[in-house]
């Protein structure tokens, strides 16, 4: 409490003798219509806080890049006050205590501290960590199974039943395929969050709790990785690395797996009958949560964090959440910006829309975040792709490889 | 030094020809994906003083959303144009792009309104424009972003799409000009259309004309607005990844990006000069095929003697600097003044099975304003193969698909005993399926039998996902793999009830049924299946151990209407060889020695 005071202290003297506000530097990974969308909030913010606090939002590249620059920052020890980072990219700075417990200003912060249990619970568990609350969430989005309904009704199919489990979906895309040599029933490619819900869902796992033993080489992983490469080598599913929004939209592919941000995209583009359901299971109901979250840097001064967290309640308060998912497609992060008239009304419209929270609400779970995680993911990647290109490759073979090396990058880290 | 011979030899040129400026007419800004705005695009392009002519083309579903003073952002783009634009000095171009991904973008000039893609497909747009009378220009054509639905041909659309990007990019390279855009360039001529090569940077930075050295010369003897849309319509342009290479490609007849009528011979003129770098290669395309120009050095000039026997013809040039820069030029085009044209004929099938009816296809395109009777004949060396009246309404473009028999390989279409097209047959003797649906995918393992039956003249067909019972009954062969019992999808195996049945249907019916036996004893219930398939076709076969063996006596059972060859699993994958009785079964029932 005394620490409190001495803040607000500090903040008043700042701001009534010296009349400079304090600086908050928030750096994040979007363009387009997201950036636009962040920086109006910005806007916002600093105009109701004018001479207090002024926050900078600046564009450090994509989540890749803003990582990067993040780590090297941290070394030279000129960290901004907030970032906006990618899930699956966050465990060097967890590892290394950079980032704020949450908790901190929350114990201090009552009136916050009663909506708190109006996030997604998925979303804050997905905020949690050994240190505390270190996150809350910006831009998050389940991945969607997205249906061409023509190509159904053409092969003779229910378009009102899709498949719910990848044998289903197997099923289904043969009989599309009889439709044509440039047609498929099912296009994916090397998305690495979706890499990790194949592998869930058929009942295996990437690695241990603790983030120190892989677990990826398994019989369940094995038959995840053979199923879909099977499905390339028959030529029933088509994989790519890249022109996958070309491919989506030529009304060529029956089923895709995409974020429900992508929903709205699809929509506008699609010259077909567009349906979508949740993502397919096999042994488990299970789907990552995707997406971003803004964290925030416990080594700037006290009152710059004061001030950072004046604006993360402001980010994540529920009319710049239902404004901020309104603009951009991605989830609310707060129930009651999803019970606004604004967002209820879209579910309404298109009851696709609402899909995502259904699955948010039953299985979704957060990505793998631990330190040597980037690392390892982009090494997932890679051997992936190479048994999807060629699909004569051995996958049980690749994948044991695979084991080996990952688990010397994460006896090499800790 | 090299400045003052191009000076001269462009004095000398502009005399004949007119001028070359320089001009970039697909560039973005922050009003959709880029950056900046309309009036630092224009302003910025023209201080570069690299190009004479500049156009902002923001994306049709950007400009929806007004600017936040509630003006709209076209408007907005439209008064820039005219602020920056100087007649004789800049020209700035308003305009923007329709992007409707996997149909294919288009950049539309000049326009007051536009048309969103949320509310239209292509042949909406395509109407618009005509409606509009606009000016427009196909972008990046290829697989990415889409290629027109193939370009299906519209000659009422012809007359206002003029241009296409053969070369599109802004990256640092000046490798804009891509084979892809190259060779669907080729497509939409082929397809009947009359577009002209351009090259752009396609800018999303702020760069705008700068990114590289590609850009679009505009041959044109003054620097007005008006010139500038007249050599877009008529197609008075070239596409270049060099900055100052000079080209002119022409004939007694016309110049390029125009049609010259009823021109069975002609000349064709090509000269080029850029001091200091000379051509590596240059070729003369056209639908006649791609013929090797033999040129060297920086500068040149080349006649080509070009007989135009067909009646629509076009040519283009393409040239490459040794230092890898790319020049494509537009083509001319010699035609036919009656209008009536036919255009891309093929076969249904890539290839046709000899001495079996088989389907062709073709467009008729009437451009003229008069509705037209096209008497069609279709002629190889043994006789006529079709003869057809077909009305086709003014400028419309009509596919029609007939059914015809004949055993030549080289066939000629004419119209009003015009000669249209030539089209080569690719005939095989047969076609067989190869079944890969019921857990069966052996394309690699069964390579040894599909040779042997390739070596017969035939083609191997692998039924992919579905075997269904118009695959199989267009076969003269089905192999049938037995499954893979180790698969990890035993429940893929089984041949279903319908299967059985038409599979059977195939077989009365005079068809060819080759059975590979399984590799491994199948332990799985769906053996039954294939047992009841061996049942059905009651030739006192019974399938035994698993699969992988046999009983009865397969030779009396092809005395039958249709055949059946049943192969050990090591025979059909060519560890040991076929029994000269199969080999010569197979021979005589597909009637080939």
């Amino acid at each position: 409490m005394r620490k409190t005071l001495l803040v607000l202290l500090v903040l008043a003297f700042v701001a009534l003798v010296f009349a400079a506000p304090v600086k908050v530097t928030m750096w994040y990974a979007q363009t387009g219509i997201y950036s636009q969308s962040l920086l109006d909030i910005v806007a916002d913010f600093n105009k109701l806080n004018e001479g207090k606090i002024e926050v900078e939002a600046v564009y450090t590249g994509n989540y890749q890049d803003t990582m990067q620059k993040l780590l090297a920052a941290l070394v030279a020890g000129d960290v901004p006050t907030l970032a906006q980072i990618e899930q699956s990219r966050i465990g060097q700075f967890v590892d290394g205590g950079a980032f704020q417990d949450l908790n901190v200003f929350i114990k201090n912060d009552p009136e916050f501290a009663a909506t708190l249990d109006d996030f997604w619970p998925r979303f804050i568990a997905a905020n949690t960590y050994d240190q505390g609350l270190l996150g809350l969430p910006l831009n998050c989005s389940t991945p969607l199974l997205y249906v061409n309904r023509d190509l159904f009704r053409q092969a003779g199919l229910d378009p009102d039943s899709p498949p719910k489990t990848w044998t289903e979906l197997y099923a289904v895309a043969k009989q599309i395929k009889a439709l044509g040599d440039d047609i498929f029933g099912y296009r994916f490619g090397i998305d690495d969050w979706l890499l990790e819900a194949y592998i869930w869902q058929f009942g295996g796992q990437i690695i241990s709790e603790d983030g120190k033993k892989m677990l990826i080489y398994s019989p369940e992983t094995v038959n995840a990785w053979n199923f879909f490469q099977k499905g390339v080598r028959e030529g029933i599913f088509i994989f790519g690395t890249t022109g996958g929004n070309e491919l989506d939209l030529s009304g060529r592919i029956a089923l895709v797996v995409r974020s429900t941000g992508s929903l709205g995209y699809l929509k506008q583009n699609a010259k077909f009958d567009l349906g979508a359901t949740i993502m397919p299971m096999q042994e488990k109901q299970v789907v990552p949560i995707g997406g971003a979250n803004v964290f925030m840097f416990s080594s700037r001064p006290a009152a710059e964090k004061q001030a950072a967290w004046e604006f993360l309640k402001f980010l994540t308060a529920t009319d710049n959440a239902m404004k901020w998912s309104l603009a951009t497609g991605y989830m609310t992060s707060r129930i009651s910006a999803f019970e606004t008239p604004e967002i209820q009304k879209i579910m309404t419209d298109d009851p696709r829309f609402a899909l995502t929270y259904q699955q948010l609400k039953d299985s979704a779970v957060r990505r793998p975040w631990y330190g040597p995680y980037p690392e390892v993911h982009a090494m997932i990647t890679s051997a992936w792709e190479s048994v999807m290109s060629n699909p004569n490759r051995d996958v049980d073979a690749v994948l044991r490889q695979l084991q080996r090396d990952a688990q010397r990058v994460l006896d090499d880290y800790y | 030094m090299k400045r003052i011979t191009i000076a001269i030899f462009l004095v000398i040129t502009v005399a004949i020809f007119g001028q070359i400026f320089f001009g970039n007419i697909h560039a973005h800004t922050s009003y959709s994906d880029g950056r900046g705005t309309p009036e630092q695009a224009f302003k910025y392009a023209r201080d570069s003083g690299v190009v004479d002519i500049q156009a902002i083309t923001d994306h049709c579903h950007d400009l929806v959303y007004p600017l936040p003073d509630g003006s709209m952002k076209l408007n907005v783009i439209r008064q820039m144009a005219q602020k920056y634009t100087v007649e004789g000095e800049f020209i700035a171009i308003s305009g923007y792009e329709w992007t409707l991904t996997s149909r294919g973008h288009i950049t539309i000039y000049n326009t007051v309104d536009f048309l969103d893609r949320g509310r239209s497909d292509l042949f909406d747009i395509y109407a618009w424009i005509v409606e509009q009378k606009a000016t427009a220009q196909f972008c990046h054509p290829g697989k990415t972003y889409g290629d027109f639905f193939d370009f299906v041909y519209f000659p009422e659309v012809d007359l206002y799409i003029n241009t296409i990007e053969v070369g599109n990019g802004a990256g640092k390279s000046n490798n804009v000009i891509k084979p892809e855009y190259v060779e669907r360039y080729q497509r939409a001529l082929n397809r009947g259309w009359h577009v002209g090569a351009s090259a752009n940077q396609d800018n999303h930075d702020e760069n705008w004309a700068t990114a590289n050295d590609a850009r679009t010369a505009f041959v044109i003897d003054e620097l007005t607005t008006e010139k500038v849309y007249q050599a877009l319509a008529t197609r008075s342009i070239y596409a270049t990844e060099d900055r100052d290479a000079f080209i002119s490609f022409s004939c007694e007849e016309a110049k390029m990006g125009e049609i010259a009528y009823d021109v069975p011979n002609a000349r064709l003129r090509i000269e080029y000069s850029d001091p200091g770098e000379p051509v590596a290669s240059a070729y003369l395309y056209s639908n006649h095929g791609v013929r090797r120009l033999d040129v060297s050095g920086d500068s040149w000039t080349t006649e080509v003697e070009v007989d135009n026997s067909l009646s629509y013809n076009w040519y283009f040039v393409k040239i490459d600097q040794i230092d890898g820069n790319e020049i494509v030029s537009s083509p001319i085009w010699f035609q036919s003044s009656s209008g009536h044209y036919l255009l891309n004929a093929r076969t249904i099938r890539p290839r046709v099975v000899f001495k079996r009816e088989f389907e062709i296809a073709f467009d008729l395109i009437n451009s003229s304003r008069d509705d037209g009777i096209f008497s069609v004949t279709l002629s190889s060396q043994s006789g006529i193969a079709l003869q057809k009246e077909y009305s086709v309404p003014a400028m419309t473009c009509v596919d029609f698909t007939e059914s015809v028999y004949c055993e030549d390989s080289s066939l000629a279409f004419y119209v009003n005993d015009e000669l249209a097209f030539n089209i080569s047959v690719d005939f095989v003797n047969f076609v067989a399926n190869l079944d890969t649906t019921h857990e069966n995918y052996y394309v690699s393992e069964l390579r040894s039998l599909t040779d042997f039956l390739k070596e017969l003249g035939g083609e191997i067909n692998p039924l992919i996902g579905e075997m269904t019972e118009s695959a199989v009954r267009n076969g003269d062969v089905l192999i049938l793999p037995l499954p893979d019992n180790d698969t990890f999808m035993k429940d893929f195996m089984a041949i279903s009830e319908k299967q059985i049945s038409f599979v059977a249907d195939y077989v009365q019916n005079g068809g060819l049924l080759i059975i590979v036996l399984a590799r491994k004893p199948i332990t799985h219930r769906a053996i039954g299946s294939y047992e009841a398939l061996f049942e059905r076709l009651s030739r006192e076969l019974f399938l035994i151990d698993g699969g992988t063996a046999f009983e009865g006596n397969r030779e009396a059972s092809t005395e039958e209407s249709g055949g059946i060859i049943i192969l050990d699993w090591d025979v059909a994958t060519g560890k040991e060889s076929m029994k000269p009785v199969d080999i010569d079964y197979i021979r005589t029932f597909l009637k080939v020695r």
